[in-house]
C-alpha cells in the first residue's frame, strides 16, 4: 500500500467526528466540524515528516480538542452550550479510537516518507525503497485495524459483562501498571542500543 | 527515520495515556477504547519483535578480467523478525559499481521473505578479492532504536585477471638473436609427445623411436629415429621487483601491473613450449612471505602462476633493499636457468639492482633485464590527449646515468604507454630464444 492510500485511509478515520458535527444542523457545530476536517487533512497530507513546524503538534491538538469537545469542556469554556449541543459528546468519544488509529496511520505514512527521502540520498534504489515502505504500510495497517477490532471487542466485553467492569481506583492502578511496563520495555530497548 | 518512528510510538503511548486518564477521570467508557487500542497495538508489535534468521546465497563468477562488468546475484531469505532489513554486500576498493546498487532494503512482515538482489560491478585492478560476507542491520518495527547489526558469511572470492588481453598465440620456435650463452638444455625429464626432428640413430636410443619411413628413404645403413622434445627442456625464472618504484603511476596502471600482465602472457607462451618456468619476487625487507612458483610447465603450472601473480602486491617500505628467497638461488644453481628480472630503473633502486644482478650472475650468466618505463604511464595520465612520441627516448636519456650503474646485461626497455604487450613478449622470446 503506497503512502497516498494510507494517507487517505488516515484522513477518512480522522474526519469522522468532523462529519458528525457537520451533520448536526447547528451552524457553530458545523464550523467546528469544518475546522476538525481541515486539521485532519493537515495531519494526513501536509509534509510534516521533517519533524519541524507546527504540523508535528497537530496529532496531539486534534486528539486534545476531540477529548475536550467530547466531554463538553469546550462548550462550557466558551459558553457555547446553547449553540453546540452536547448530544454528540458520547458519539465523539466513541469515534476517538478511530482518530487514534488515523493518527497512527498518518505517523506510519510520515515515517515511510522520511525513510524514502533519507535512504534515497544514501544511494538505495528508490523503487526498492518504495516497495519496502509499501510492505511496511500494509503490515502496520493490518496491525492497526487488528488493534482497533481488539479494542472495540474489549470495550464491548466490558459493556456486556458487568463482572469485568472495574472501579475508579483499580482502573487507575491497572492502566498505571500497564503503562509503566510499556515504558520500561521501550526504554530498556533504548538502553540496549546505547550500549 | 528511526527516530521519527520511535517518536511516533512514544506519541501513541502518550495519546493512549491521556485518553486513559481522561476516561478514568470522566468515567466515560468510550474513551477506554483508545487506551485499549494503544495497549493492543504495542503488545502486537512487541510480540512480533523476535530476532530473525537470515540466509544468503551469493552468486558471481569465480574469475573475470579487470574492467569487465560482472553480474552479482544475492538470494536473501529472511525468517522471523518483523521490521526492516538493510543490507550491504561490501565490495573491495578496487571494485566499481556499474549498475544498480550493493545496498538493499526490504521489510520483513508476518511471513518469511525471499528477495533476489542483482547488481553489476567491475574490478578495476587485478587481484584475488574476498567477497565472503554480507553486512545487515535489522530495525525491528517495535523499538526500532534497538537496531541489530550482523554479518553473514557467504564464502566466496573472485579473481580479477589483468585487463590487458593476454596474447594466446603460439610463437614459432626461435633462436636467440644475441651472441650470448645459449639456454642450458635440461638434462632431466621424460620425453614429451611433441615432435622436434628426425636424426640418425645413436646408441641408447629406443627401437620404438625408429622412423622406418625415413630410414627407408635415407642412404643405406643409416637408421633414422624421431627426436621428441623433453618435458621442461629449458628453465626460465622470472624475478619481479616489488619495491615502491614499481608503483609509480595509478593504482590500475603502473609498472607492477604491466609487469604482471607481461609475466602472465610470456610464461604462458613458454609453458606451452614445455619450458619450465618459475616465479619469485625481489622485495624490500618484509620477510619472504611473497608468492612464488617452482619451475615447471603444463596447465597446472599456468594455474599456479595465475594464483601467485594475482596475490602480488607492492611492498610498503620506502627503502629499496632487495631480498630474494634463498630457494630461488638454490634452483638457479641447479638449473642454470635464464633469469628474467622485471623492474623499473630509477635513481632510488639502481644501486640495489646492480647488487642483485651481481648476485644472480654468480649462478647464471643468462640474465635479461626488462625495464618497465613508468614515466610514460605517469605522463599519459598527466597530459591526457597529447601524443607522446618521444616519451621512451626522453625517459631513457634521463635514466641513462642510473642504468649505467647496473652491470652489463641484456636489457629490454618497455614503455607500456606506447608499446604493446605483444611487442615485449615477442622481443623477450627472441632475446632468450625458445
Amino acid at each position: 500500500m503506497n503512502r497516498y492510500s494510507l494517507s487517505i485511509v488516515s484522513f477518512l478515520l480522522l474526519i469522522l467526528p468532523g462529519l458528525l458535527l457537520l451533520d448536526s444542523g447547528y451552524a457553530l457545530a458545523a464550523i467546528v466540524g469544518i475546522i476538525e476536517i481541515g486539521s485532519a487533512a493537515a495531519v494526513s497530507f501536509l509534509p510534516s515528516d521533517r519533524g519541524k513546524g507546527v504540523g508535528r503538534y497537530f496529532p496531539f491538538l486534534i486528539i486534545a480538542s476531540a477529548l475536550m469537545v467530547s466531554q463538553g469542556y469546550f462548550q462550557r469554556l466558551f459558553s457555547l452550550a446553547p449553540v453546540v449541543p452536547s448530544v454528540y459528546d458520547n458519539d465523539i468519544a466513541f469515534l476517538l479510537v478511530f482518530m487514534v488509529l488515523g493518527i497512527f496511520l498518518s505517523m506510519t505514512s510520515g515515517t515511510g516518507k522520511s525513510m524514502i527521502r533519507e535512504m534515497s540520498y544514501a544511494g538505495f534504489d528508490e523503487m526498492e525503497l518504495k516497495s519496502a515502505v509499501s510492505s511496511f504500510n500494509t503490515n502496520m495497517m493490518i496491525i492497526g485495524f487488528s488493534a482497533l477490532i481488539l479494542a472495540v471487542s474489549g470495550y464491548l466485553l466490558i459493556s456486556v459483562l458487568p463482572q469485568v467492569s472495574i472501579g475508579f481506583f483499580p482502573a487507575v492502578i491497572t492502566f498505571g501498571i500497564i503503562y509503566l511496563l510499556l515504558f520500561r520495555v521501550i526504554f530498556s530497548e533504548k538502553r540496549k542500543t546505547a550500549r | 527515520m528511526v527516530k521519527k518512528w520511535s517518536k511516533s510510538l512514544l506519541a501513541m503511548i502518550l495519546i493512549g495515556g491521556v485518553s486513559g486518564i481522561t476516561a478514568v477521570a470522566t468515567t466515560n467508557r468510550y474513551l477506554a477504547m483508545s487506551i485499549l487500542f494503544v495497549i493492543f497495538l504495542l503488545i502486537m508489535l512487541y510480540s512480533l519483535d523476535k530476532e530473525g534468521v537470515i540466509t544468503v546465497n551469493a552468486e558471481f563468477p569465480a574469475r573475470a578480467k579487470a574492467e569487465e562488468i560482472v553480474d552479482f546475484s544475492l538470494l536473501v531469505n529472511a525468517k522471523g523478525g518483523f521490521g526492516f532489513y538493510v543490507m550491504e554486500f561490501p565490495l573491495p576498493d578496487a571494485f566499481l559499481l556499474k549498475e544498480d546498487t550493493n545496498i538493499h532494503v526490504f521489510f520483513k512482515g508476518f511471513s518469511a521473505r525471499e528477495k533476489n538482489f542483482v547488481f553489476k560491478a567491475a574490478g578495476m585492478r587485478r587481484g584475488t578479492f574476498l567477497l565472503d560476507r554480507l553486512n545487515f542491520t535489522y530495525y525491528p518495527a517495535m523499538g526500532v532504536i534497538n537496531k541489530k547489526d550482523g554479518k553473514i558469511t557467504t564464502g566466496g572470492e573472485i579473481e580479477i585477471l589483468p585487463k590487458v588481453a593476454i596474447p594466446n598465440v603460439k610463437l614459432r620456435r626461435m633462436r636467440s638473436n644475441e651472441n650470448t650463452p645459449r639456454n642450458t638444455i635440461s638434462r632431466i625429464g621424460p620425453a614429451s609427445s611433441d615432435f622436434e626432428s628426425v636424426r640418425e640413430y645413436q646408441t641408447g636410443d629406443s627401437y620404438r623411436e625408429i622412423n622406418w619411413k625415413a630410414t627407408a628413404r635415407s642412404a643405406p645403413s643409416r637408421i633414422m629415429v624421431n627426436q621428441y622434445l623433453k618435458e621442461g627442456e629449458k628453465t626460465v625464472l622470472y624475478l619481479l621487483d616489488r619495491s615502491l618504484t614499481m608503483s609509480r603511476g595509478t593504482t590500475e596502471e603502473n609498472p607492477l601491473e604491466y609487469s604482471i600482465s607481461f609475466i602472465f602472457a610470456h610464461s604462458r607462451t613458454l609453458m606451452r613450449e614445455n619450458i619450465n618456468t618459475g616465479f619469485w619476487t625481489a622485495q624490500s625487507g618484509h620477510g619472504f612471505h611473497s608468492p612464488s612458483v617452482m619451475p615447471s610447465s603444463g596447465v597446472e603450472n599456468e594455474n599456479r602462476f595465475r594464483r601467485a601473480l594475482l596475490r602480488v602486491e607492492p611492498t610498503g617500505s620506502n627503502f629499496v633493499v632487495y631480498q630474494v628467497e634463498p630457494k630461488f638461488f638454490t634452483i638457479l644453481r641447479e638449473t642454470s636457468a635464464t633469469v628474467v628480472l622485471i623492474t623499473s630503473v630509477w635513481k632510488e633502486n639502481s644501486a640495489e639492482l646492480a647488487n642483485l644482478v651481481k648476485r644472480v650472475r654468480k649462478y647464471s650468466r643468462n640474465i635479461v633485464l626488462v625495464n618497465v618505463i613508468s614515466q610514460g604511464i605517469i605522463m599519459k595520465h598527466l597530459l591526457t590527449g597529447i601524443e607522446l612520441f618521444s616519451g621512451k627516448r626522453a625517459s631513457l636519456k634521463l635514466a641513462h646515468s642510473y642504468i649505467e650503474r647496473i652491470p652489463r646485461t641484456r636489457r629490454i626497455d618497455w614503455d607500456p604507454s606506447s608499446e604493446s604487450l605483444g611487442f615485449v613478449v615477442t622481443t623477450l622470446s627472441r632475446v632468450i630464444g625458445i
